[in-house]
Formats: structure tokens, sequence, C-alpha cells
């Protein structure tokens, strides 16, 4: 059994990674029993040699890892970092350029449940990531092994947040929706029920904010999770939703809703600042850059919204619904529509200056990494964009559909498709 | 209903064995001839041999036959188009290809192998889930086709998304959403809310008819629960967000009942949704009536049960009659009745029986208007073997004058005579899937095509003058929509003018006596309502006008005139169909009010049909088999007399059905030194695809048996051999049914010193007749029997050798709409060598005997029983629940019977009463109290039996 026991990965940069049970396994070799001498000596070990035993059966048994999730050391922050949904939190998904394309498959791994809306998140080299089981996972972002994983409640749809070493984690179909996972001690510190949520936390300061299915903005204190203010859409008798998550800096905080308005709320007291009329239900994340708000509908329209005023600013009726977070740099704005369109505007004005048609829809946020932007498809696309002109300059298959917005670090790119699978692309070797 | 299984084999064996048998083995196996079990049930024939191709596009496996190539490339279009706008509202993408099978009309669809049931007029088109086919025929309306493929798409697109929803978040799949939800879903998604929609709700509305959500479960699977659940989704789209449909299928995973779903999604119950949501049809629809009418309160009633369609009227001497379709026996049929002075309901006569005999073998009772000339022939269309035919029968004499069949026309629509009555206009549908307009000349037999286009004409009517024939079409601008207009073919110069033109749809013209006056239905208003025009005049600009004669809050449709300008027709009212009649219309019609103008110069040129081709990349192939497994299925039992028995059974077929494959592994292995020889094993093939069927396969089976039917003995039997049987249906009503055997039998009887050995011949021949008309717990109309000879030999070593005789007859005679007089006689006779007994007791034959307790060589049987409504609906309420339960019915009955094997000993009988329910369409329980008759029919039994049990009255 002992050849079932080597469990100590080492990883640049990175913290040794381990199987769950490598305490027991160390107390296992400093127990070696070696031959025995005489019954007495192996009746005096024999409980090592079981104890090994049963580790080594449980291990065989539980070929996914246990059941738990307590990392060894806490991560290093560093320039790969994202520990949020969209890398920041005005949701402005860009980072690092990392090698390629062409890409090929590194690895992947089966998570065993779908995945959400949220991206996975990366720190050090640990990859983070909850599936629709509640489950929140942690991977040697290098190989795709498993570090752990925790039941937290019903389903994970956003991404959560990481400060330090915990994961504010947002739940829906659970009675409690908002949890704080301390990943270096393996606890739970604080549980909140607000409803379920679908989006990914906003952190601003030490203050959290999360909205839920029934059109509820909660602010909770990142400390213990007790509740500031809490914010209702106004005469929602449909019981319009927020699917939207929020972004914000400062003291603004900005999300849409399914009324069809784009809201942005004092971070400090949650009384309106105003809304803006987009017409039709918003499940986009708005992203927020130099004093603009790009938002995108599901009837199919990108506004740029002037975050002090509300005012748009333009509009463009990109010809699909859009569901993920759009892209936004000095000069473009990038979204995928569910038309099969990735579609670059012009910043300033909102002209299309290009439309790649990759005739499967896009739900997934756009991430930019250098020169390129990558999307997933919903027909297990993923694609390479130039950014400048639109070109595609490189198109890969992901085993599932893709919903989950990418992430990018340590020289991949991550993605999450529904077959259940997360996957990791690097730059192909020529 | 159990199917031919032999009791030789033991029960252990028909647990297991029994789909495989369920066909073949009562053919194959000459000794399986029992009474308890149905080998009855009609035909679905194979007449046309199909010469499938496949055409591959981006996301289907399109199945079609080479005639109709044009039609499913159209098809092919649709199904891409439908893809992508389904993919969008789903947010969700299909991760196999699709496998479409079409058809060119319904009378090919009515022949797929694809379900094993028949497929009844109304049915538009199915998916299945066992291989996720798609089957949809055409109807010659492409706006439909169309409509039908948006609408199983989006079905197929549901069942994938709520998978993935349920697997997404490690739910098992256990669970769907209601049937009104999906059906609702379909329509919403694929069709406009129109004009028939509206008519329907309307009439559920007005009627009190309409259920909410709480109840949806008492109008399964009817029209009206399709159009609800459409109303339900655009109402909750319109006032809680279109947003909220695709989450409800989003939040499924979250509960167990769709009503926990809908109030987490909407914030509402179904009891509180309902409260609003029936609130806001009253508000839509009451007000309504202070300018529309229910058709009964202003018209005077011709014909209300049942349902009633296409009336024509016939004058003739003094009397007026209207002849119509009509179904008020449960059989659908040509009917008549006079008209003119207050007649009893009673008194409407069937003048053609159909559904009972291969000539009249079904109506198209909302498809096929019928005619009358002024001789009095009566043209009408029924399907007749593998295509309609046209029949012309003269109403004066009660006689059947001739059959028309057209080789090249599969399905015929409307017929209308030419003032001659020589001619009879007709339109039908070709192998293509075109629906044109023909002139048969009914002494030279010589057939003329009008059209010849994929637009869809339908519903001619032949002008007094004989120079225009009227008819309905999709040949405008508006027809891409699904819309008809009216159009007159002039036969002077073969010219096809607009006779109407707009974004309606207009229907049934008919002309009135002299000619002046065009009546005809149109939805311009909402729903379909009578107005006239003139057709004749024309104002200058290019107008026309056309007057309303009827204001109905339904529907009304296929006027009639008579000759002094009143109208007959077909209202829609409390969800049914029924004649009324309206006198004078003339008067009505020069009201000024109700006129409209019809511009008929402002049109554009006519849609014109879009196919795949040229769209994206394409291949046709040639389809050669396409095999998936069906069912893989593992079973183990245990018992204290037959020990342990486990195996596997395993189906696979093509992807049209037409060829099937079944194989049977078990073990009956009781100890380790038994394993190898204990396995069973069993291997068919069931091949659909001819007219003739035909089933063969080769088995072994060894294990211990009780034989009721020989010597009520145990043995222990090793058993191999192979079959072959035939089926072949002379029509839909009788088959002909043959099949040959051999096998290899060893059996050890319990106590007996030396092994008995046969090499068994069995052959067997079959007549079997079945038209019977089915209410809620068994037959009720029509007849069946079964004629059987077989003869089993052992051709080795003589230890066998015996005949088989079976006759089954049965009848029922009509004594009302629900109830009937049934009568069975049973002959079973067996006779030579180790002949088999058969068995008969139980709530199935003999009734207040023990199941199988008479035994013998030779049987016989006669059952009486009077069948009636007993309990219509019986509600019980508990504090926290209520239990409903349906057709209760009642039965009043008499058995006797007598089994014997060398010597007859006694007659047995019992009479009684029971009642009898129907679970859920499949299931029929069943309660018999009586009196036995024993001794020789001497003397009734001391007190009374009670029996329980399972299954369908005889």
């Amino acid at each position: 059994m002992g050849f079932l026991m080597r469990t100590t990965h080492e990883f640049p940069g990175g913290i040794p990674g381990r199987r769950c049970a490598e305490n027991d396994l160390h107390a296992g070799r400093h127990l070696s029993p070696g031959p025995a001498k005489d019954l007495a000596h192996f009746l005096r070990v024999l409980p090592a040699i079981v104890a090994r035993s049963l580790c080594g059966g449980l291990l065989l048994l539980s070929a996914e890892g246990c059941s738990g999730l307590r990392l060894p050391e806490a991560p290093r922050d560093s320039a790969f970092s994202i520990r949020t949904f969209a890398t920041n939190t005005m949701r402005n998904n860009e980072v690092p350029a990392i090698p390629g394309p062409p890409l090929v498959l590194d690895w992947e791994e089966d998570l065993t449940a779908g995945f959400g809306e949220g991206a996975p998140l990366l720190v050090d080299s640990v990859l983070f990531l909850g599936n629709l089981r509640g489950e929140l996972y942690a991977l040697n972002a290098g190989t795709g092994k498993r570090f752990g994983w925790v039941t937290l409640g019903g389903a994970i749809h956003g991404a959560p947040v990481l400060v330090g070493n915990t994961a504010i984690v947002p739940l829906a179909g659970s009675r409690e929706s908002l949890v704080a996972y301390d990943f270096l001690e393996g606890r739970i510190l604080w549980r909140q029920e607000l409803g379920d949520i679908h989006v990914s936390p906003l952190l601003l300061g030490s203050r959290v904010f999360v909205a839920n299915t029934i059109g509820v903005v909660h602010c909770v204190s990142l400390d213990d999770g007790a509740p500031v203010w809490k914010f209702e859409l106004p005469e929602n008798k449909a019981l319009k939703g927020i699917r939207s998550s929020p972004a914000g800096f400062g003291r603004s905080v900005f999300f849409g809703a399914d009324d069809g308005f784009l809201y942005h709320l004092n971070a400090a007291t949650g009384s309106q600042e105003w809304r803006f009329d987009a017409g039709a239900s918003i499940q986009a994340t708005p992203v927020l850059h130099e004093g603009r708000v790009y938002i995108g509908t599901l009837a199919g329209k990108l506004f740029a919204i002037a975050d002090s005023t509300g005012r748009p600013e333009w509009s463009c009726d990109v010809g699909g619904s859009i569901y993920g977070t759009a892209l936004v740099d000095s000069a473009l704005v990038i979204v995928g529509t569910t038309a099969g369109d990735v579609i670059g505007l012009q910043r300033l004005t909102g002209k299309i200056m290009w439309k790649t048609e990759l005739r499967a829809p896009v739900n997934s946020g756009i991430l930019g990494a250098g020169e390129f932007v990558y999307a997933g498809t919903l027909r297990k696309d993923l694609v390479a964009i130039r950014r400048t002109t639109g070109e595609i300059v490189w198109r890969g298959t992901t085993g599932g559909r893709v919903k989950t917005t990418p992430t990018a670090g340590l020289g991949r790119l991550f993605v999450a498709g529904d077959n259940r699978v997360v996957q990791a692309f690097k730059e192909e070797k020529r | 209903m159990e199917y031919g299984v032999s009791e030789s084999v033991g029960p252990d064996m028909e647990r297991i064995a029994l789909r495989i048998f369920l066909i073949v083995a009562f053919l194959a196996l000459a000794e399986v001839a029992h009474a308890q079990f149905f080998y009855f049930g009609r035909n679905k024939v194979q007449y046309t041999d199909f010469e499938w191709h496949v055409l591959k596009t981006e996301h289907f496996d399109i199945y079609y036959y080479p005639e109709m190539k044009d039609l499913a490339e159209r098809g092919a279009h649709f199904a891409e188009e439908a893809y992508r706008g389904l993919e969008i509202r789903f947010n969700h993408s299909l991760n196999t290809r699709v496998p479409l099978i079409f058809y060119s009309s319904h009378l090919h669809f009515q022949q797929t192998n694809t379900i094993g049931g028949f497929i009844p007029e109304g049915v538009g088109g199915f998916f299945e889930f066992l291989k996720g086919r798609v089957v949809i025929p055409s109807d010659g309306s492409t706006s439909q086709f169309r409509h039908v493929i948006r609408h199983e798409l989006v079905h197929v697109f549901m069942h994938s998304k709520m998978s993935r929803v349920l697997t997404d978040h490690r739910k098992t799949q256990d669970r769907y959403p209601p049937l009104w939800f999906v059906e609702g879903l379909a329509e919403y998604w694929s069709t406009d809310w129109d004009s028939q929609a509206e008519m329907v709700m309307r009439d559920a509305v007005l009627s009190d008819l309409i259920v909410g959500l709480e109840d949806m479960s008492r109008i399964y699977g009817s029209f009206l629960m399709y159009k609800a659940g459409q109303h339900v989704l655009t109402y909750i789209g319109k006032h809680y967000g279109e947003e909220k449909i695709l989450l409800l299928m989003e939040n499924f995973w979250k509960e167990s009942s769709f009503n926990d779903v809908l109030k987490i999604t909407i914030g509402k119950t179904f009891k509180e949704f309902d409260e609003e949501w029936l609130y806001s049809l009253k508000k839509a629809y009451y007000p309504l009536l202070a300018s529309k009418d229910q058709p009964s309160k202003v018209t005077k009633k011709v014909a209300v049960e049942g349902f009633n369609t296409k009336p024509v009227v016939f004058e003739h001497d003094t009397t007026r009659e209207v002849y119509f379709i009509g179904n008020r026996t449960g059989y659908t049929g040509i009917y008549r009745k006079l008209l003119g002075k207050e007649t009893l309901e009673d008194e409407v006569e069937n003048v053609v029986e159909g559904e009972q005999t291969d000539e009249f073998e079904a109506f198209h009772p909302f498809r096929s208007r019928i005619d009358i000339s002024r001789e009095g022939r009566l043209a009408f269309v029924t399907k007749s073997g593998e295509n309609d035919a046209l029949h012309v029968y003269d109403v004066l004499t009660d006689e059947l004058v001739t059959t028309f069949r057209f080789r090249d026309l599969v399905s015929i629509g409307s017929t209308s005579w030419a003032p001659d009555g020589k001619r009879v206009a007709f339109s039908a549908i070709n192998k293509a899937g075109q629906n044109d307009l023909y002139i048969l000349d009914t002494e030279t037999r010589a057939l003329q095509p009008l059209t010849n286009d994929y637009y869809d004409d339908r519903d001619p009517a032949w002008s007094p003058d004989g120079h225009r024939i009227a008819f309905s079409s999709d040949r405008t601008p508006y027809g891409a929509q699904g819309k008809y207009n009216l159009f007159l073919f002039d036969l002077r110069d073969n010219d096809i003018r607009y006779l109407t033109c707009g974004p309606h749809s207009d229907a049934s013209p008919a002309w009135s006596h002299d000619g002046s006056l065009l009546a005809f239905t149109s939805d311009v208003d909402g729903t379909n309502n009578i107005w006239v025009t003139d057709p004749n005049k024309m104002f200058p600009g290019g107008t026309r006008t056309m007057t309303r004669i009827t204001s109905f809050v339904t529907s009304a449709f296929d006027p009639a005139w008579t000759s002094t300008g009143d109208l007959v027709f077909a209202t829609f009212e409390r969800f049914s169909f029924r004649l009324q009649s309206l006198k004078d219309v003339r008067s009505v019609s020069d009201t000024s009010t109700t006129v409209r103008i019809m511009d008929l110069y402002a049109r554009a040129r006519p849609w014109e049909a879009r196919t795949i081709s040229g769209e994206s990349e394409i291949e046709h192939l040639k389809y050669r088999g396409d095999y998936s497994l069906d069912i893989a299925q593992s079973a183990i039992s245990t018992d204290p007399v037959f020990g342990t028995s486990g195996g596997a059974f395993v189906a696979l077929s093509d992807l049209l059905g037409n060829d099937q494959y079944y194989f049977l592994l078990y073990n009956t292995a009781q100890s380790q030194d038994e394993l190898l020889s204990s396995f069973n094993i069993a291997i068919s093939r069931i091949s659909l695809s001819q007219r003739t069927s035909y089933a063969y396969g080769i088995y072994r089976f060894t294990g211990r048996r009780y034989d009721l039917t020989s010597k009520d003995e145990f043995y222990y039997e090793r058993v191999f051999g192979g079959y072959f049987a035939l089926s072949y249906p002379l029509t839909k009503f009788q088959r002909v049914e043959t099949g040959i055997s051999l096998s290899n039998s060893n059996r050890e009887v319990d106590g007996a010193i030396e092994q008995r050995k046969a090499l068994l011949l069995s052959n067997s021949i079959a007549l079997t007749h079945d038209n019977s008309l089915w209410g809620p717990s068994g037959p009720l109309d029509g007849s069946r029997f079964n004629l059987t000879l077989a003869y089993t030999s052992d051709i080795q070593y003589s230890n066998v050798n015996y005949f088989s005789i079976i006759a089954d007859y049965r009848h029922y005679t009509r004594l009302s709409q629900r109830s009937a007089f049934a009568s069975r006689f049973w002959i079973f006779y067996n006779h030579g060598k180790e002949s088999r007994r058969f068995v008969m007791g139980g709530s199935w034959d003999l009734r207040g005997f023990e199941r199988w307790s008479v035994r013998g060589e030779k049987l016989w049987l006669t059952s009486h029983e009077l069948r009636f409504p007993f309990i219509d609906e019986l509600a019980i309420r508990f504090p926290v629940f209520g239990l409903s339960f349906f057709s209760i019915r009642g039965a009043l009955f008499f058995d006797a019977g007598g089994a014997w094997d060398r010597t007859y000993v006694e007659t047995l009988g019992s009479t009684g009463g029971g009642l009898r329910m129907n679970l859920g369409g499949f299931l029929v329980i069943r309660y018999d109290v009586g009196k036995r008759i024993e001794e020789n029919f001497s003397r009734f039994q001391n007190g009374l039996f009670h029996q329980v049990f399972f299954g369908w009255d005889f």
C-alpha cells in the first residue's frame, strides 16, 4: 500500500500541493514498521499498519479526493491573482497576456456538477471554482489536481470573492445563501440567509454587496456578515430578480435587474442615486470604465451610461441578447451576443468597428489578455479573437457548452463547460 | 393486457420475456393459444414501400423519400431556422444531431413504425424520447408544416434543457414539468395567438369549461389544455416578464413540485395564480357578449350530439335534407336529417357507417367537405386502403354508386360537383406533399389537374353557371404567415383571380343557388364568422365588399345554402362542433354597417418557398439503417418455489422502427455446478417495413417449471429451437397470421422415472378480425373474432401429437351513446397425445370461480354482459387533500361454460353485477359480485362471491 501514499507536489512559485490525507500519511511514514522483529513489535506497529491500510483504502476508494477544503498555507498574491469575478470590482475582465494562441489542452478535471455564470478565480497557483452542487473546489492550477472541496449549500452560480484566506461564497437553493469560508483553517466563519443569490459578490472595503433573485440588494459586513443595509427593487409585484453581478468603486455600486433598470446605489447607505430604464431585462454585469457604465440587455441593446448622472451617452442594437460581461479598453467595447456574434464597438461613440460571427450563442463574458480576447460559446467553442480587428486567430473545442466566463493566468486559459469539466489550455509548442 | 406466452415455460420466464414474445411467441408456438390472452387488435398496415433517404444539415438528419424531396428541403430550412431561434430562447444548444422524419401526408404518417400505436387524425406530429426522434407529416400547408416543426423542436430543446438543468445540479432525472406547461410552451414559442386559439379560449371561458392550473388534470391532453397552457405563458410573459418563462425551467431543480417552482419564480402558487388569471379571462371575454353571441342563442339547432361538420343541403320534391359528417355513435360517418320542421335529435339517420370496414376506413371530418349534386349524388372522401378514395353515393336509392381511387393522389380534401352533375372538383395531396385542385370526369374517369405548385389550394366550390371554381389558398402575400384568401379559377381562360385579399384567413366558399352571393368564413375580426360577397361585382379601384352575416363569439365553419337563401353551418360551442341554421341570410346581408372593403390591387406578389439548398452545406444520402439501443434492462427475481434467477434484456431497433432485435439472457442456476447448463437465451428479430411483417428467432430455455396446462405438475425442462412467424394484414381490421416452430424438448417430471423427450414441430394459422369501438373499460360497439388452427407433433419420438382449434367471437351491440350489450362465445379444442389443457376461471372469463381453476383439453364459454355508465364523477374531500374518480362503469353479466378432457362433466356458470374504473387510461380495476351456478346448472351457490382484479372488459 505504500506507493499510494506519495503525495507531495512542487510548483514553481507555489505552495506544496497535497492530498487531504497527507497528515495521516506523514504519520504513517514515521511509524513505518519495517520487518517485524517479533510478535510484540508487530503488535505495537499493527495499528499503524492498519491506519496506513485504511488510508490507502480510502484513497483508493475515494478517487476524487476527500471532502474538505483546507490549504496548508495561505496563497500568496501576485500579478496573476484574480480574487473576484471579472478580475476587479469594476468588472473589466482584463488580465496580463498569456502565451499563445494557438492553445492546446493542458489538463482537465471533472468537478461532478455543472457551473454557473461566475468565473474561476486564481490566487497563487490555486484555482478556485464553485459548481452548481454548492461545492467550492480548489485545484492546482498547473496540474488540475484537487486540493479539496467543501459543500457549502445548494448551488454556486456566481464567483466567490477571495479576501485573504477567506472565500465569500454566494449560494442558491439553500437556506443560507452567503457563506464566509476560511480555506486555511477549513471552517465556516459566518453564514447569512439572504435569499437565493445567482450573482458574484462585490467587495468594496469591508463591505460585501450581493443581490438575490427576488430583487433585494444586501450589504453586509465582511467581518461577520452582519447586515448593514438592504435595497429592494421598487414596486416589485412581479418578483423581478437581480442576476446581474454588482460592480462598483469607492462609494458607488451599479447593477442591472430583471425589471429592465440599471441602478446606481450609494455604497454607504444603500440609497438610490439614479436608475436608468434600459427597456429590457438585464442579466449581464455592468462594466465601469472612465466615468461610464457599459451594460447590455436581453433585448440586444448595449448602452454607455454616464456613471454620475445616469444619462445614456450612446446605445447600439447588437442583434442578440447580451448575457455576459463586456470587455472595455481604451478604444473598444467588446461584447458577445446570443446571435452568435462577438462585436467590437468604438468605446466613445458605440459605432460598430468589427463583428465576428461565431454562429453559436455567446453567453460567457469576454476575457481580454494582451492583444487577444477570448470567448466561449454554447456550441462548445473557445475562440481567440484579435481585439483590434475581430479576426479569429484560434478556435478550440471544449467538452461542454461554455456559459462561465473564462479566466487566465500562470500561462494558461481556464474555462469551465457544462459537461462538468474545467479545462486549462496553454500555448501550443511547435 | 397479456399476449401469448406459453404457460409451459413458467411464470419466471413470463416476467422476463414478456416483451419479446409480445407479438411473435403466440404466432410461433401453437401451445400458447390461451383463452386469457388477447390476440385481437387492429392492424397498422404498411401499404407503402418507402425508399428512405437522409438529408444531413448542420443540426439535423432528415429522413424523407424521394417523391417529397422538395418538401424535405423546405422542411430542412424551417428546422434550421427554428434551431437558431430556439437556441436563443432556451439559452441552450443541443449536444446531438436531431433525427427528423418527414412524411408528405397524414396517411403516410399513420404508417410510421417509430411508435407502436395508431396515430389519430388530429395528431400533427410528435417527439419521442427513446431515440429523440421527431416525426412530422405535412398536410399540404407550408405554414402549418413550419408550425409543427417548430412546435416539436421546442419539445426537443425543452427535453435537453431540463435534463441539463437537473444534471448540472446533480439531481435525478425523475421529474418533468406538467403537460400544460410542456405543450403550452411548444405552442407559445412556435406560433402566434391565432383565431383558433381565440375561439377555444372564448368558448371555454363563456361556457364555464375553463380550469386553472390547479385543475389542469381535468382537461389533460385536450386541445383546450394546449391553448390554456399557451395563454398562461402569454399572460406570465406579459405581466411578469418574458424572462420568467426561461426561469421556470432554470429553477426547476430547486423544488420537487411545479407549484413550488412557480411560487419561487413569480411569487404565486397555482391557486394564487389561478385567481388572478381566471379573473383576467373573465374581464377579457365577458364583455364580448355585449356585441357578439354564442351561436346556439341566435341560430336554430340542427344537430348537436357528438361532433358534426361539413354540412350540405339536398332538396328534392318537397323535402329538404342536410347531410353531414358526424360521430354521434362513436364511429365517424355520414348522417342526414330533415330540415324545415322541428325534428328531434333522434331523427338523425346514419347513411354511411365509417371506421368499421376497409372501404370506409376513416373519414376526415375537419378536412374534407362533402357535396351533393342536384340529382342526389353525394360525393365524399374516406381513407380506403393505402390512399383516400372518392365515393359517389346515391341518396335517393341509398346505394353506393362508385368509388374512385387515384394512384398518385394520397389524401383527398373537399369535393364540389359541377352543375352538370358529371364532373367533380376536389383538392388532393400527391406524394410530393403538394395540395392542388383537380377535376374528375365521373363518366370518363379522366383526371385534370387545375393547379400544380407548392401553394395549398383547398375547398373548391363550383359556381352554378359552371364557369368558375372558387377556392381558398395561401397563394397570397400573406400566405407565408399562414393566411388564406379566396380565389376564382376561371375555367374559360384558366386564370386565377383574387376574390378576397388581406392579412386574415378566408375559407369554405359556398355559392348561393343563383350564383349571386358567395358565402365563406373569415377570421378578419378575430374569430371565424360567416361573410358573403358578390363575386360578380367589383367596385371601381379594384375593391370588393364583404358583408358580415354572423357575429358569433366563438366560430362558424362550412356554410351551406338552401334554395331559399338559408344557411346551414357548423359552429363551435361548449367544445363541440354543432350544426346550426340561419334563415334568410339576404335580409342580414343588406345591413350597411357590416360591410368591409377589400382592396384587391394593393397586393404584392405571393410568397415564395425557401429551401435549405444554397443556404448551407447539406448532404443527401440513401438510408441504410441506423441502429441504436432502445432498452437495456436487468432483473433479478427470487421466490421460494423456483429459487432465484437473474438476467438482462436488450432491445435495439433502427431509427425508423422497421427492424427490431431483442436479446434475452438469464440464468436459473440454483448452485454453482448448474451455472453453465442453466443459461437461458432468446434472440428475435421483427421486421415491420413491408406489408407482411415477419419475425424469427432462436431460443434455449432451461429451468424448473410448473405446468398448469398439462398435468398440474412440477418438472425440469430443457428446450431449444427456433421459430418463424408471418403476419399479413388484409385490411386495418383483419389479418392472417401463421407460424412454425421447431423445438427440442427434454422434460424430467418430478417423481417420474423416465425423461420425456420430444422434437416438436408446431404449425399454426389464424384469422383475426377486430373493428371494435372502445369505451373507458372495454369495447362498446363492433365485433371481433379469432379463428386459430394449429398442429403440434413430436417428429422424432412421437411423444406429442395434437391439434388445436380456437374460435373466439365477441359482438357488441350499441344501446346508447355509452351503453352496450356484449356477447362472447369461445370454443377451445385440443385433441391428441400430450395435448395441453386450457384454463379459465376468474374475473376475465368465468366469473365467480377461482382464477384458472377450470381446466380441460376442451373448453367452451359464453358470456353476456350489459355495460352502462354508473358514476361519472365522484369527489371525496379530506382535510388536507382530495380524491376524484371518473367514469365508474357498471355491468350486469351472465357466464356459462365447461371444460373437459375426455368426458364432459358439468356446465358451470355465474351471474351478477360489477363496477369498473379506468385508472390513467391504461389499467382498469374491476369488482364483480354475484352467485355461481353450480352442480351442472342446477343450483346457485350459498351467499355471494366477490372478485377484485385488474383487466379490461372482454
